[in-house]
C-alpha cells in the first residue's frame, strides 16, 4: 500500500486505461497470455513460411550459372522431370554462351551407417571438375569427387542420415550405401534441407549414373548456362527461348527463383497453410483483445456514463479503451516476442530450416498486433458510443 | 420576476416526453419555475412523477423537447451536443449510488472531477482533490479505492468530486438514499456547509423527509405537473407528521389526527399555509426559515385548542 501511494505521487496523472487494465490483474494476465500466444503463432508462420521459401530455393541460388534449362513440367524439388542434354549442346551453339554444365538429380535410398535405416536423400551429380555451387566446403572439395563411388554430404542434412558431419575426418571417412551401392563420403558441405529434401549428397556424373544404372547419361534434370562477360542475361534468355526448342525452359535466375517460389505458394497448400495460420493468429488475437476491452466496456458502461455525465467528452472515455487496447497490444507481444526468439532456435536447430527472427518480421508482427488490438478497441467502442449519460440518474 | 435574468435555472413551461408513437408518454407537463443563485431547492414527489427527468433535463444530460430551458446563462432548447456538454462542466453531479471508478483511488476520482472544468493545471489537481477531501473529512482516506471506503465515505468522495471544479451549480439525485441517518445527515450538512461558504446553487431530489430541513425552497412535483406549497404540505403531510413526531410525544400526534376530519384539517393547512405566506422572504444575508420552521408553524396551529375545536 505505502508503495502504490509513492508510485501514485511520482504521476500526477496516472493513464485511466492503464489503471482499469490493473484493476483486474487475472483478466489482465490472460488477455496478454492470449495475445502472446496470437503473437507468437504469427510470428512462427510467417517464421515457417519463409523458411519455406528461403530453403526451397537454395539450389537455385547456390548455383552457379546466368541461365538454367530445366524440363517445361517440374520444379526443382519434386523429383525434376529428365530433358535430352542435346538442348544444352545447342545452347552451347548460341554466341551469348560461355559455357555449360549438366545436372543430374534424383532421390536415391541413403542407408543410415549407424543404424542401417534407410531413408530417401537428393543425390545431385555434377561435373566434378568446375566450382558449379556457392556454398560451404565446396570449393575445397568438388574435385574429390573424380574419385569412383565417392560423395560429398551436406552435413546440414536432417539428423536422420546419422551423425555424419559430427564424425567424419579426413583419415577417417564414413561409408554406407545409396541405392544398394557402396559409397564413402569424401568430405562435407554445408546446404541444408527444405520442406522437400530432408538432405543432400553431391556427386560426379559419372557416379551419379552408378547410382541410378537405369538412367541415361543423355536425359538431364538441370542445365547450367554461363554467359560470355558483358552479355545481359534476359536478353540471352530471349534469344535463347527462341533459338531452343520450347521443350525445355530458358530461365534466369531470377526466373528460375520466381517460378520455384510460385510453384510453393500457389500450386501446393503449404505456402497458403501458413499465410492461413498467421491470419489465424490475428483473427485469435482480436477476438481475445475483442472479449477483453468488451468486458471492460460492459462492466464499466456506469463508470463511463458518469464521465459523459460530469461533462468529459466521447473521445475522453474512447480514449480510455484505446489506451488499454495498445498497453494490450505492448503487453502481449513482448513476452509472445521473447517466446517466438526461443521457439525460433530450437525450431531451427530442430529441423534445420533456415528459421530467423528479422528485424523485418519483427516489427511487421508489432504493427499487425497494433492494427488488431485497434480494429478490437474499434469494435468494442460501439456501445460506448451509445451510451446515455441521463441513464446514471 | 426580479433577477430572473441572472438565476442559474430558469425554466418555462417545459414539457418532455418519453417514448415514440403510440408508446409517446408526457412526464413533464408545463413546469415553469426559477431557481435563483445560491438556494438549495429540494425537489419532491412521488416516484414516476418526473423528478429525475427534470434533474437530467436542468443537468443538461437530456436535450429539451418542447419549452424554454436557461441554465447558467445558456439556452439548453435547440441547443447542440456539445453545448450541453459545456454546461455540464459547470455542474457538479451528485448521483443516487456515487458511481466512482473503482480503479481508482479516492483522490484520483476527485481530480476527475477537477480535470474535466479545464480550469486545473496538472500539477494542481492531486494538490486540490486532496483539500477537498480533507473539506469533507476524508483526508486519511485520499489513496482508497472505492471498494475500502464505507457506503457514507463514498458518497463523501462523491461529493468532492462534485464540488471540487467549483461548480456554480450542484444536482444531486436522491444522494443520501443508500446511507444509514447519521452519514445522510452528514453529507447533507456537508453539501450545505460547502454550498454555503460558495454561494454554489443546489437542486436535490429526496425521498429522503430527514434531510427536508436544509431547504430553502421545495419544489413537488405530481405527474409530472409542478404543485403549489399547499398542494405541496398537503401531500407532504406524512412526511409532516414524521417531522413531528420526532419533536413531539408520537401517540399524541396519531390520535389529533386520528380526531381530525379532512376538511378541518385543509383548512387548518390553508391557514398555516396563509401564515408561511405572511413570513417575509428572506434575502441572501437574512436569515432562513426552512421546512421544519413551517412545520414548526403548522404544528402550533394543529395544537392550539380553539382551532381544533372549529
Ligand atoms: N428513459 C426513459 N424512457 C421511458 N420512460 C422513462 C424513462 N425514464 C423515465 N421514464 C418514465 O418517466 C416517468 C418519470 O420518471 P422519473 O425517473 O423522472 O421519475 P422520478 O420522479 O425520478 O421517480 P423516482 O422517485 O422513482 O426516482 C416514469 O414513469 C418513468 O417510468
Ligand atoms: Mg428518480
Amino acid at each position: 500500500m505505502a508503495a502504490e501511494r509513492t508510485w501514485t505521487r511520482l504521476l500526477p496523472s496516472v493513464p485511466l486505461g492503464w489503471l482499469q487494465l490493473w484493476h483486474k490483474p487475472l483478466r489482465l494476465t490472460v488477455a496478454v497470455a492470449g495475445i502472446a500466444f496470437a503473437v507468437l503463432l504469427i510470428l512462427m508462420q510467417l517464421g515457417f513460411r519463409s523458411a519455406l521459401f528461403e530453403s526451397t530455393l537454395r539450389f537455385h541460388e547456390r548455383f552457379r550459372y546466368d541461365i538454367a534449362l530445366f524440363s517445361t513440367d517440374s520444379v526443382f524439388i519434386v523429383r525434376p522431370a529428365p530433358f535430352t542434354i542435346r538442348r544444352l549442346y545447342e545452347a552451347m551453339g548460341s554466341p551469348d554462351v560461355e559455357s555449360v554444365s549438366p545436372v543430374y538429380i534424383f532421390p536415391a535410398t541413403w542407408k543410415n551407417p549407424w543404424t542401417n535405416a534407410r531413408r530417401s536423400i537428393n543425390a545431385v551429380g555434377i561435373d566434378p571438375t568446375r566450382n558449379v555451387l556457392d556454398t560451404p566446403g565446396f570449393a575445397d572439395t568438388h574435385s574429390r569427387l573424380v574419385g569412383q563411388d565417392v560423395v560429398l554430404f551436406d552435413r546440414a542434412s536432417r539428423p536422420e542420415f546419422g551423425p555424419v558431419g559430427e564424425s567424419w575426418r579426413p583419415d577417417a571417412p564414413v561409408s554406407t550405401e545409396i541405392n544398394d551401392r557402396a559409397v564413402s563420403v569424401v568430405g562435407l558441405v554445408e546446404i541444408g534441407p527444405s520442406f522437400g529434401i530432408d538432405g543432400t549428397v553431391l556427386t560426379s556424373v559419372d557416379n551419379w549414373l552408378r547410382l541410378f544404372p537405369d538412367r541415361s547419361r543423355n536425359q538431364i534434370q538441370l542445365g547450367l548456362v554461363t554467359l560470355k562477360p558483358g552479355v545481359d542475361a534476359s536478353d540471352a534468355r530471349d534469344r535463347l527461348r527462341s533459338y531452343l526448342p520450347a521443350d525445355v525452359l530458358v530461365m534466369t535466375k531470377a526466373d528460375f527463383a520466381a517460378r520455384e517460389k510460385a510453384y510453393w505458394n500457389g500450386a501446393t497448400p503449404i505456402g497458403y497453410v501458413f499465410a492461413f495460420g498467421a491470419i489465424m493468429g490475428l483473427v485469435v488475437g482480436a477476438i481475445i483483445v475483442y472479449q477483453i476491452l468488451f468486458a471492460d466496456v460492459s462492466e464499466h458502461l456506469r463508470e463511463y456514463a458518469t464521465l459523459r455525465a460530469i461533462g468529459y467528452r466521447n473521445r475522453f472515455v474512447s480514449g480510455i479503451v484505446l489506451q488499454q487496447a495498445a498497453i494490450l497490444a505492448v503487453l502481449g507481444y513482448l513476452p509472445g516476442m521473447a517466446a517466438a526468439w526461443f521457439l525460433y532456435r530450437s525450431a531451427a536447430h530442430a529441423t534445420r530450416l533456415p528459421l530467423h527472427l528479422t528485424t523485418d518480421r519483427a516489427l511487421t508482427v508489432f504493427v499487425l498486433t497494433l492494427v488488431m488490438c485497434a480494429l478490437s478497441g474499434f469494435l468494442a467502442l460501439r456501445k460506448v458510443r451509445r451510451l446515455d449519460p441521463a441513464e446514471v440518474f | 420576476m426580479p433577477g430572473s435574468a441572472d438565476a442559474p435555472v430558469v425554466v418555462e413551461n417545459l414539457n418532455h416526453y418519453y417514448g415514440k408513437g403510440p408508446l409517446r408518454r408526457q412526464i413533464l407537463h408545463d413546469v415553469t419555475t426559477t431557481i435563483p443563485a445560491g438556494e438549495i431547492v429540494i425537489v419532491t414527489g412521488p416516484s414516476g412523477s418526473g423528478k429525475t427527468t427534470l434533474l437530467t433535463l436542468v443537468g443538461a444530460l437530456r436535450a429539451p423537447q418542447a419549452g424554454r430551458l436557461r441554465v447558467l446563462g445558456h439556452q439548453l432548447d435547440g441547443a447542440n451536443r456539445t453545448a450541453l456538454e459545456n454546461v455540464r462542466r459547470r455542474i457538479g453531479f451528485i448521483f443516487q449510488s456515487h458511481n466512482l471508478l473503482g480503479a481508482l483511488s479516492a483522490s484520483q476520482n476527485v481530480q476527475l472531477g477537477l480535470r474535466v472544468t479545464g480550469r486545473a493545471a496538472r500539477v494542481e489537481l492531486r494538490r486540490r482533490a486532496e483539500a477537498m477531501l480533507e473539506a469533507v473529512g476524508l483526508a486519511e482516506h485520499a489513496h482508497k479505492r472505492a471498494e475500502q471506503l464505507s457506503g457514507g465515505q463514498r458518497q463523501r468522495v462523491a461529493i468532492a468530486r462534485a464540488l471540487v471544479g467549483e461548480p456554480v451549480m450542484v444536482l444531486a439525485d436522491e444522494p443520501t438514499a443508500s446511507l444509514d441517518k447519521a452519514s445522510g445527515r452528514e453529507v447533507v450538512d456537508r453539501m450545505q456547509s460547502l454550498a454555503r461558504e460558495r454561494g454554489t446553487t443546489i437542486l436535490l431530489v429526496t425521498h429522503d423527509n430527514r434531510i427536508l430541513d436544509v431547504a430553502d425552497r421545495i419544489l413537488h412535483l405530481e405527474d409530472g405537473r409542478l404543485a403549489t406549497f399547499t398542494d405541496a404540505v398537503i401531500a407532504n403531510t406524512q412526511q409532516m407528521m414524521y417531522l413531528l413526531a420526532q419533536n413531539t410525544d408520537r401517540q399524541h400526534v396519531e390520535q389529533l389526527v386520528d380526531a381530525m376530519d379532512e376538511t378541518a384539517f385543509r383548512s387548518t393547512l390553508q391557514g398555516a399555509d396563509a401564515a408561511v405566506a405572511e413570513i417575509p422572504r428572506s434575502d441572501r444575508d437574512g436569515e432562513r426559515r426552512s421546512l421544519p420552521e413551517h412545520a414548526r408553524a403548522v404544528a402550533a396551529r394543529l395544537y392550539a385548542p380553539g382551532r381544533r375545536a372549529a
